[in-house]
C-alpha cells in the first residue's frame, strides 16, 4: 500500500498537526491544547495562538476533529473516528520510518 | 505635559508589519499608545500612559471570525484594533518575541502580504506612468497649467510607488 493510500488521500502530518491531534483524544481548548503540547514534549514545541487556530481550521473542515462546546469564551474539540483513523495511521507511518531508520543506521 | 501625538502616514513610513511592531513596541516603552481605525492609512493618533514592555503582532486576514479572535484572546493576546483587515493584537512582553505562527505559516503570511502590496502597488505604478505620458503630452502642448498638474500626480504616484516597492522589498528579505 502506498503512503498516499495509507493516508486517506492525505500528506504526512505536520508534527505540529499530529500533537494537537493526539492532544484532542480528550475535549480541550485551544490554550489547553498548547499547554498539552508543550508538556508532553518538555517544552520543545510551544504552539502559538495562530498555529492552533490554523490547524484546528483545516482539521474539523477535514473532519477530523469536532466542536463539542463553548464555555468562558473558549472553544472545546475533540477528535472524531476520522481522525483516530488519521492519527494511528500516522503513528504507524512514524513507527516504520524510525524501524527503517534504526536498520540503516545500525 | 503632551498627551496625544500623530504620526502622518504610519503604513508608508513603517511599511511592514516587522517595523511597525518594533516601532509600537519602542513607543509602548515610552508610554505611547495607538488608536486603532481606518483613518491610520493616513495618520496614527498615539495617546499617552503608564510605559510598558508590550510585544505587537499585526496579522492580516482575508476575512473576520469570530473563533480566531477569541482564540488570540485565550492566549492572552490582547485585541488593540482592526485596520483595513489587519488584526493589531499585543501582550505584556515575557523577555522572549514570540510568534503566534510558525515559519512556514510566517512565510505564507509574507506571500498574502505581498499579494495585496502589488494589488496596490502596480495601479499605482501605472497610474505614475500614465501621469507621465500626460505631462509630457502638455509640455510639448505648451499647456503649461495642465503639466503642473501632471508633473504634481506624477511626483506623488512615484514617490507612493517607491514607497511600496521599498516595503515589498522589506518584506521579502527582512
Amino acid at each position: 500500500m502506498s503512503i498516499v493510500d495509507n493516508r486517506l488521500g492525505e500528506e504526512p502530518l505536520s508534527e505540529t498537526m499530529l500533537y494537537i491531534l493526539y492532544s484532542l483524544q480528550e475535549m480541550r481548548h485551544g490554550y489547553g491544547i498548547m499547554l498539552y503540547v508543550k508538556e508532553l514534549t518538555h517544552g520543545y514545541l510551544v504552539l502559538g495562538a495562530g498555529t492552533v487556530y490554523q490547524s484546528l481550521s483545516k482539521m474539523e473542515k477535514k473532519g477530523w476533529i469536532s466542536f463539542c462546546k463553548e464555555a468562558d469564551r473558549k472553544r472545546y474539540y475533540i477528535i472524531t473516528t476520522k481522525g483516530q483513523l488519521v492519527l494511528a495511521t500516522e503513528i504507524r507511518r512514524i513507527q516504520r520510518l524510525y524501524n527503517t531508520m534504526k536498520e540503516v543506521i545500525a | 505635559m503632551k498627551k496625544r501625538k500623530i504620526i502622518l502616514l504610519p503604513f508608508l513610513r513603517y511599511g511592514t508589519p516587522k517595523a511597525m511592531q518594533k516601532f509600537l513596541e519602542d513607543q509602548a516603552l515610552a508610554g505611547w499608545y495607538p488608536n486603532i481605525c481606518i483613518f491610520n492609512v493616513f495618520f496614527l493618533v498615539l495617546h499617552q500612559n503608564t510605559p510598558e514592555k508590550y510585544q505587537y503582532f499585526f496579522d492580516f486576514r482575508y476575512l473576520r471570525s469570530r473563533k480566531y479572535e477569541s482564540l488570540f484572546q485565550e492566549f492572552n493576546w490582547e485585541f488593540v484594533g482592526l485596520f483595513s483587515n489587519i488584526y493589531v493584537w499585543r501582550r505584556i512582553s515575557q523577555g522572549d518575541v514570540f510568534s503566534p505562527y510558525n515559519e512556514n505559516e510566517q512565510a505564507a503570511i509574507i506571500r498574502r502580504l505581498s499579494i495585496l502590496y502589488y494589488s496596490v502597488g502596480i495601479p499605482v505604478l501605472l497610474l505614475s506612468v500614465l501621469s507621465a505620458i500626460m505631462l509630457l503630452q502638455h509640455c510639448f502642448q505648451h499647456n503649461w497649467m495642465r503639466a503642473g498638474y501632471f508633473l504634481v500626480q506624477t511626483c506623488f504616484a512615484v514617490l507612493i510607488s517607491i514607497s511600496i516597492f521599498k516595503n515589498i522589498y522589506r518584506l521579502k528579505h527582512a
